[in-house]
């Protein structure tokens, strides 16, 4: 394996850790929210990507029936789909949602 | 040199500087009589490859006719002092309009028109093909020219007929060129080919070179600081698009079903976006380094043209509220950087980077 592929392998193994964080947590902290808002106003294909990636974790969760914790100021308690989307559409951009939604 | 060729190539200066009847025929059957008449033949090849302008002339006066048989004369010519090495290096020509690599959806549609053409000053032929290339309107939006080689007015090009291949000198290609009804062409080279064949016994010869046509895929867009515009790719190099996802670069990836790759390398078909996986979305890095800048350098290496499809004048685009620069505002900074060198201008018109020279 070369260098370049190892060092992709790392990147898509962090990524996974990631994941599992918001997964197992399902919370979105203070951190990761900065990572996201950053990722939105960068606003290049890939990092609105990987925007959309988190998104669609969130997403999952409340599908299984649980909520998700946002730490915005103040707390926010994502519980359906229609506070997803709201929080996307205030906190990001409308044009999100269909790309969150139409994987 | 044969005195009496002479006279009769005098005798063809002198009908062709004259009117020729298209109605009726005696001027027409002066000239073939006079062609069939020539004695030494390689002294009027050679007369024509020294200065083909009476045979140019003649070509374009002549009847409807009669023109097949008088161009089966001057190729018999051709086809009696013509050696295998002519053959070889025969140029390809064609009537056909190539029409078979149209394509499926956002590809366009390609005709090939070979051509012929005169060089005054050098007395010699130019030949080649130009690529025209469409969109389903039939908007044209690339031409695409090609030279194949400069040669003299008496060298045979290569012409597919059928299943065959017959030879035609320079000067005969030229009035292909110049004639506009194709139906009559095509009439007309059948006849030379059914003529011809009988003496063509070359079974040496490279098999006609078939043109690839190269696909080309174009996008017509609107972007969100210029009037709508049509870009496409290029053959044999590779454009990249930078934007703004919101305002630009979604609209894009949609409709050109853009994958999400880490392919950074040349995209002959396909235009170049950054549009990495999701499965690549570390938080703890920064992913301008990682792979906007490599992207971008790669592509600036290659000397792509940069199309950009947001306003880069639009800082809100450039800056985030922390004042640091999205992607988009550092990729602007490292081309107007290229362009401070001298490596590359911004055409504002077009709304895209060029390199100054490739």
């Amino acid at each position: 394996m070369g260098n370049f592929e190892k060092r992709i392998k790392l990147i898509e193994e962090r990524n996974i850790q990631q994941e599992n964080e918001i997964i197992n947590s399902k919370t979105i902290n203070k951190e990761r929210l900065k990572v996201f808002v950053d990722w939105f106003e960068d606003c290049s294909a890939s990092t609105i990507n990987f925007l959309v990636g988190r998104l669609q974790i969130i997403k999952s969760i409340i599908e299984s029936g649980n909520h998700v914790t946002i730490e915005e100021e103040p707390v926010l308690i994502l519980s359906t789909q229609d506070d997803l989307k709201k929080w996307i559409k205030g906190r990001f951009d409308e044009s999100l949602i269909e790309d969150v939604y139409n994987e | 040199m044969d005195r009496k060729d002479d006279d009769l190539y005098s005798d063809l200066k002198l009908l062709a500087n004259k009117p020729i009847n298209n109605i009726g025929t005696n001027e027409n059957i002066s000239i073939l009589n006079i062609i069939k008449n020539f004695k030494n033949k390689k002294w009027f090849f050679d007369a024509v490859n020294q200065d083909p302008s009476i045979i140019r002339v003649v070509l374009d006066k002549f009847s409807s006719n009669y023109i097949d048989v008088l161009i089966v004369e001057l190729s018999k010519i051709g086809y009696s002092l013509w050696e295998m090495d002519d053959y070889k290096q025969a140029i390809p020509f064609s009537l056909d309009s190539n029409d078979e690599d149209a394509d499926e959806n956002k590809f366009i549609d390609s005709r090939i028109a070979y051509w012929c053409g005169y060089l005054e000053k050098e007395k010699k032929y130019e030949a080649g093909f130009t690529i025209h290339q469409y969109d389903k309107t039939y908007y044209p939006i690339l031409s695409t020219p090609k030279q194949l080689g400069v040669i003299n007015p008496y060298s045979p090009l290569q012409v597919l007929q059928g299943d065959n291949t017959i030879f035609i000198p320079a000067f005969v290609a030229e009035y292909f060129t110049n004639e506009q009804l194709k139906e009559d062409k095509m009439i007309v080279l059948e006849n030379i080919s059914s003529m011809l064949l009988p003496e063509a016994t070359l079974t040496k010869v490279k098999p006609f070179l078939k043109v690839k046509i190269p696909k080309i895929r174009f996008l017509k867009l609107k972007p969100s600081w210029l009037p709508e515009r049509i870009i496409s790719t290029k053959p044999n190099e590779t454009v990249t698009l930078l934007g703004n996802y919101i305002k630009d670069t979604k609209k894009v990836i949609t409709e050109l079903d853009y994958p999400r790759s880490i392919n950074f390398g040349a995209k002959e078909v396909e235009f170049n976006l950054l549009n990495v996986p999701q499965k690549l979305a570390d938080e703890s890095f920064d992913f301008f380094s990682e792979y906007n800048y490599p992207w971008l350098k790669e592509a600036t290496n290659r000397g792509d043209d940069i199309v950009i499809l947001s306003d880069k004048y639009d800082t809100s685009l450039l800056n985030k509220s922390s004042g640091e620069l999205t992607s988009f505002g550092k990729e602007i900074q490292f081309m107007d950087d290229l362009v401070s060198k001298g490596i590359y201008k911004f055409v504002k018109e077009e709304g895209k980077y060029i390199k100054t020279k490739k």
